[in-house]
């Protein structure tokens, strides 16, 4: 036999034990049990910011992860990757979300929105960005984009919130430089700048 | 039950003995070389207006070098102990009045007169008596190359330079106009303080306290920048309503592990757990050792906020004092209700006196 | 073993049925290895800690037999995958059952309540620290309890039903369903099942590992409350750390049905005291035909609490239980 078959075959063989004992393949092979049928495709189309793109997410992909490692779209911070911060929110058809606690296959048929998406065509900043720049509402800036997002959702909801409605929509999106009062007023700001 | 608390916090505010660098080319733009990190509050631009504002320049014709040590940055003081803003002040203002000296000199040495007779406005240096005699900036600094030496900091470079100043000034030697500053250690230790009043509501059923009015005024000299000013004392106050009533750092020990992993478990205060509306204000008295008349103001906001809000809290209790930090809804209910823990505090606060 | 804190999802297969029959064909197929996934708010965690190691998850969400919420014959049916956030909304639920409303409403966080669900929020596992951080602990199928122990450290922890574990029900709607008198739909291949709210969770003197019912292969499928409690005099309050993300340290929910001055019935359930839900029946009977009043409340403060074990560190639940449950009576 031509040994480098057979190391080739070896290698590949190492290879294919490898692969098994991580994922459910293994399970089923152990088991002796038939795999049912019907897990995902991994190959998704996802419309991100108005555009559909597509992409190869694995099962167990986060959309945090789809959208800063497969798509770039690093505006969207992850902080504590435990859905406790905020830092990662985005709109998914206008509703504020952390991307680090939902699955990207779970939005196949969503609109999905990023800080990205916010600047309109000609460059101008969205009302909210606008209005905390104007305030000067961040401070070190990691959870700026999910503080924007969560922000903005609020806005398309309820177009003249109060201070304290506002406080209640952006609940939910920690700000360890303490810049709550800043966030809040940028907020009323924006409420002004869309009129 | 209604509390009130009032609170002090103090905290030395700015440092000496750093360096500064300012640089200018024959384009006439003045290139701050400034080490001063930025955490957000956009310290490296503030202390750079020193500069700006000692040659009169427009701040729009003001290049801030700054993010890299291979782009030649003097010594600066780390951006932290709230004294960002008077040390870098000093220097800046100081390396500023250095490029404003050599710029008279290079005038008299060309148009006559002794430098006193020079005056600068509108990026020109110029004579007092008549300002149609004079050069702009960018002719000063193209002057400046030709002549080298001390102007291009090839020569007479401040003693006491730190060493990794004068790698800096070794390495900017010669390819511009230079002006060049040490600020000499001081005695004495520049304070900065606020005070923060507030009152609460204390449930005395759930043990919970709502902060219903707060307001911290800051004493840090000249305010350089009020929404920058806003931003430090409001940032303090949530840090200091988590330690005075939330944050906790929880030791496992029986198996040695840290107990509070995840925000879930060490309470960092949410929007909820602030008041709607932290008021904030300022004395905005110039310092006299300070140039621009500014201190510095990170820290001391969070120890008012932290003692006014531990004081409400005694004061809802009618002057009981826990001796401990933070204050937490068990310790409340069981001080009301006159019970106690079987086993030792828990080993979870931050402070225990 | 402790976990160590991973950033990443471990690989993991999903699927995605897209109707009830597979899905519970799956759920039966898969057993213990398939996760069930509500909005998934509490399978991450364990997932990216490998602190529970499936191999499968089941996501629940696409199923639009098991989403939203309508009106039945007598009383209203919801879905186990509708959004907290839609149910804190519903204007049915604001107007009939206004106590589960406000439950929903005050879970966990915004973005969090937009996503998760129901019967996530009714199924989700103890927030005990020590079985979070994959200590060895009984309910992860060792043989010790650190919350239990003379250094335990156990503020968030048990009154009533310690059997070996100490944890606590961590739901804020849970305690609501039980005191709105609700019954759990569940399904398997097998067939459907009913079970009243109060009987669907467990402790562990039960069962150790589960805290409900459900076996596996079953599925909560929808949530039935009866017209029995319809526009009630409610009260719900939940008593947390912080006023996000937080959960209870103790919550109380109650219906009262009055008649003039007087309390016809009630419905008191409290929840983070016990590892279920704890209806407090005895209160129940004691404030049968008295008024909603401080003498009242003061009256059966004590046998709200009556049988309550503390530990080292939870002796305050005592009294915040006991001043939960009066402020209800007060209303």
């Amino acid at each position: 036999m031509n040994p480098k078959l057979t190391r080739r075959r070896f290698i590949k063989g190492v290879i294919a034990s490898g692969a098994a004992a991580t994922t459910t393949a293994a399970w089923y092979s152990a088991t002796g049990q038939e795999r049912p049928s019907g897990f995902v495709e991994r190959l998704v189309r996802i419309n991100v910011n108005g555009q559909v793109r597509n992409v190869d997410v694995e099962p167990q992909e986060t959309l945090a992860s789809t959208l800063r490692y497969k798509l770039g779209l690093t505006g969207t911070k992850l902080g504590c990757n435990r859905g406790e911060c905020g830092a990662c929110t985005v709109l998914v058809n206008d509703v504020p979300t952390y991307a680090c606690s939902v699955l990207t296959h779970s939005f196949k048929n969503d609109r999905i929105e990023t800080v990205e998406g916010l600047e309109s065509a000609n460059g101008d900043l969205h009302p909210v960005q606008q209005a905390f720049v104007e305030e000067l509402a961040p401070q070190c800036g990691y959870c700026t984009p999910g503080q924007i997002m969560s922000a903005v959702g609020l806005l398309r909801e309820n177009a003249n919130p109060t201070r304290d409605e506002a406080r209640h929509a952006l609940a939910g999106n920690i700000c360890r430089c303490g810049s709550y009062d800043s966030y809040l007023d940028g907020v009323m700001r924006a409420v002004e700048l869309i009129g | 039950m209604v509390g009130l608390g009032i609170g002090q916090g103090y905290h030395n505010a700015g440092r000496s003995g750093m360096d500064g660098i300012v640089m200018m080319g024959p384009d006439g733009r003045l290139k701050v070389h400034n080490g001063v990190g930025n955490l957000g509050t956009y310290s490296y631009a503030a202390v750079s207006r020193a500069a700006a504002e000692v040659l009169k320049m427009p701040w729009d014709r003001v290049d801030i070098i700054t993010g890299r040590t291979d782009l030649h940055l003097p010594i600066t003081s780390p951006q932290d102990g709230s004294n960002s803003i008077f040390t870098n002040t000093r220097t800046f203002y100081g390396a500023a009045q250095d490029m404003l000296t050599k710029m008279k000199e290079i005038a008299a040495n060309d148009l006559g007169g002794a430098p006193e007779d020079y005056d600068i406005s509108n990026e020109r240096v110029h004579q007092i008596a008549d300002d149609s005699a004079g050069m702009t900036f960018g002719e000063v600094a193209a002057r400046g190359l030709e002549l080298g030496g001390k102007y291009t900091g090839e020569a007479e470079l401040p003693e006491e330079l730190a060493e990794w100043t004068q790698i800096a000034a070794d390495r900017l030697a010669g390819t511009g106009f230079m002006g060049i500053f040490h600020d000499p250690r001081h005695e004495g230790n520049p304070p900065g303080f606020t005070v923060t009043c507030c009152e609460i509501e204390l449930d005395k059923e759930t043990g919970k306290i709502e902060i219903h009015d707060m307001i911290s005024i800051g004493e840090a000299g000249t305010i350089m920048h009020p929404k920058g000013m806003d931003n430090q004392l409001v940032g303090g106050a949530v840090w200091g309503i988590g330690l005075s009533a939330l944050e906790r750092h929880l030791y496992d020990p029986q198996n040695g592990i840290p107990a509070s992993t995840g925000y879930w478990q060490s309470k960092v205060p949410t929007y909820l757990d602030c008041p709607l509306k932290i008021d904030t204000g300022w004395v905005d008295l110039p310092d006299p050792e300070n140039p621009v008349g500014a201190r510095g103001i990170g820290e001391p906001s969070q120890g008012s906020v932290s003692a006014a809000l531990t004081a409400a809290i005694t004061d809802a209790l009618d002057g009981h004092i826990f001796g401990a930090s933070p204050i937490t809804t068990d310790m409340i209910l069981n001080h009301i209700a006159g019970t106690s823990e079987e086993s030792v505090p828990l080993a979870q606060n931050n402070y225990r006196g | 073993m402790v976990a160590t804190s991973h950033d990443v999802m471990p690989d993991i297969e999903l699927y995605q049925p897209a109707d009830e029959a597979t899905a519970l064909d799956l759920a039966s197929r898969l057993g213990n290895e398939g996760w069930l996934l509500g909005g998934g708010q509490d399978t991450y965690g364990w997932l990216k800690d490998r602190n529970k190691n499936p191999s499968a998850m089941i996501e629940l969400t696409q199923i639009d037999a098991w989403k939203g919420i309508t009106e039945t014959v007598d009383g209203i049916e919801i879905g186990a995958v509708t959004t907290l956030t839609d149910i804190a909304r519903d204007p049915l639920i604001q107007s009939r059952f206004g106590l589960l409303a406000e439950a929903a409403g005050i879970v966990a966080s915004p973005q969090i309540r937009n996503v998760g669900t129901l019967g996530g929020n009714l199924i989700q596992d103890t927030r005990c620290w020590y079985y979070r951080r994959g200590l060895d602990c009984y309910r992860a199928g060792g043989n010790i309890c650190y919350a239990d122990s003379p250094e335990g450290l156990n503020r968030e922890h048990a009154l009533f039903g310690a059997s070996r574990c100490v944890a606590v029900t961590p739901s804020d709607t849970a305690p609501a369903l039980v005191a709105l008198d609700a019954t759990m739909v569940i399904s398997s291949t097998s067939g459907q099942r009913e079970i009243p709210a109060q009987d669907f969770f467990v402790g562990p003197d039960r069962d150790i590992l589960n805290m409900t019912v459900l076996n596996e292969g079953e599925i909560l499928t929808a949530v039935r409350i009866p017209n029995t409690w319809a526009n009630a005099e409610f009260y719900f309050e939940k008593v947390a750390d912080r006023n996000v993300w937080d959960f209870a340290l103790v919550n109380v929910a109650a219906a009262f049905r009055t008649s003039g001055e007087n309390i016809e019935d009630a419905r008191i359930v409290c929840g983070a005291v016990e590892c279920v839900p704890r209806r407090l029946q005895d209160v129940e009977a004691a404030i049968r035909g008295r008024s909603r009043s401080d003498s009242t409340a003061n009256a059966v403060a004590d046998m709200a609490t009556a049988g309550a074990r503390p530990l080292n560190y939870n002796n305050f639940k005592v009294p915040l239980m006991q001043n939960l449950v009066k402020r209800a009576i007060r209303g």
